[in-house]
């Protein structure tokens, strides 16, 4: 039994690492071939996992070999069209200029009502209000409406504002982020200013601070379950 | 750029450190058949003084190479040799001549079995 709990760490450890190696993608904008190998990587790790007659390497030795091949398939990708188009494929125009093309959805094997429901769940359940909609590689549709279904923007409405900034986390679960204080133009008797204006006496009783977007320091004190 | 080489290199690694094991494992089995068709001959002539050195070659040959197999071969091939082996020592002990064929003739077949396996084969790869 203590061999089974041992090699499961040894092979969540690896699982993390060779996930992080792999890149940082959510499962919806995974590519098809990236999405078959986390599933065999999951399946490759089971195994040794739970039957000790196999041994770890016959884990480790495939799985390796899998990121090795994902990350060198990955690099060619990006450095040739021609084998990102092999790998990947290319992206489809469905819609274009408001005309459904026909030959594409078949050839992609979609038929309407798959499509009205991509378009509703993207907020145009009108066919009329889309001027263009792309079948990414990935399987995401991607839609260019037409321009008087354009959400307004501030500069259709000639609204100067100033850039916003990223947020800035300050404190998270009780520790100062100190690299982040000092980025902002602010130091540690400010912050002391702050936690008193709000009845915290010390940082470990904060649960989260921030500035947010537009410079505004915000912070909430941790709940005493 | 840095992920790519580092996974490149491991492949590499991989690729010839199987290649070299593959050599291994068929060299050590060859060395074992032959002990074995040397012990097999002897019991054959219920030669047991002889018998009983080729079968302590062939421990020590199997032991050898035994901390290696366990890391990189299935357990269930060597735990049969392992009991093969223990059992070809006590049925001499009696001298058990037609037992004693019986467990050499499997042993032979299992140390056969993992050098075949081991091999780069088609029908290994497929």
């Amino acid at each position: 039994m203590l061999i089974i709990f041992v090699r499961a760490f040894i092979l969540y450890f690896l699982v993390v690492v060779v996930m992080r190696m792999m890149g940082k993608r959510q499962i919806g904008q995974m590519q098809p071939f990236e999405l078959v190998i986390t599933i065999l990587i999951a399946e490759l790790a089971a195994t040794p996992m739970e039957n000790t007659a196999i041994p770890l390497i016959n884990g480790i030795i495939p799985i390796l070999t899998l990121l090795g091949v994902q990350v060198i398939v990955s690099y060619l990708s990006i450095k040739s069209e021609s084998v990102s188009n092999i790998i990947c494929g290319k992206p489809s125009i469905i819609i274009n200029k408001g005309e459904i093309v026909q030959s594409e959805l078949r050839r992609l094997r979609i038929n309407m009502n798959d499509l009205l429901e991509q378009l509703r769940l993207k907020e145009y359940p009108n066919l009329s209000d889309v001027e263009f909609a792309i079948m990414e590689t990935n399987g995401n549709l991607s839609i260019i409406p037409k321009t008087s279904k354009n959400k307004v923007v501030l500069e259709d409405l000639k609204i100067d504002k100033q850039q916003e900034q990223l947020p800035v986390t300050i404190i998270l679960d009780g520790k100062l982020l100190t690299k982040n204080l000092d980025s902002t133009d602010h130091n540690m008797d400010w912050l002391n200013q702050q936690l008193r204006k709000n009845n915290i006496s010390k940082i470990e009783d904060v649960f989260f601070a921030f500035f947010s977007s537009t410079k505004e320091f915000h912070i909430q004190k941790r709940q005493i379950s | 750029m840095k992920v790519v080489i580092i996974t490149t290199i491991i492949l590499i690694l991989f690729f010839t450190g199987a290649l070299f094991f593959s050599q291994y494992v068929t060299i050590n089995n060859e060395k074992l058949l032959t002990t074995i068709d040397k012990l097999d001959k002897a019991i054959l002539v219920e030669d047991w003084e002889t018998a009983k050195g080729h079968l302590d070659n062939i421990k020590e040959d199997w032991n050898k190479v035994n901390t290696i197999y366990e890391v990189l071969l299935e357990h269930y091939d060597i735990d049969s040799v392992n009991v093969s082996l223990n059992k070809i020592e006590k049925y001499m002990e009696v001298e058990e001549r037609n037992l004693i064929i019986g467990e050499v003739t499997q042993l032979r077949f299992i140390i056969d079995l993992i050098k075949k396996r081991e091999t780069f084969t088609l029908s290994n790869l497929l």
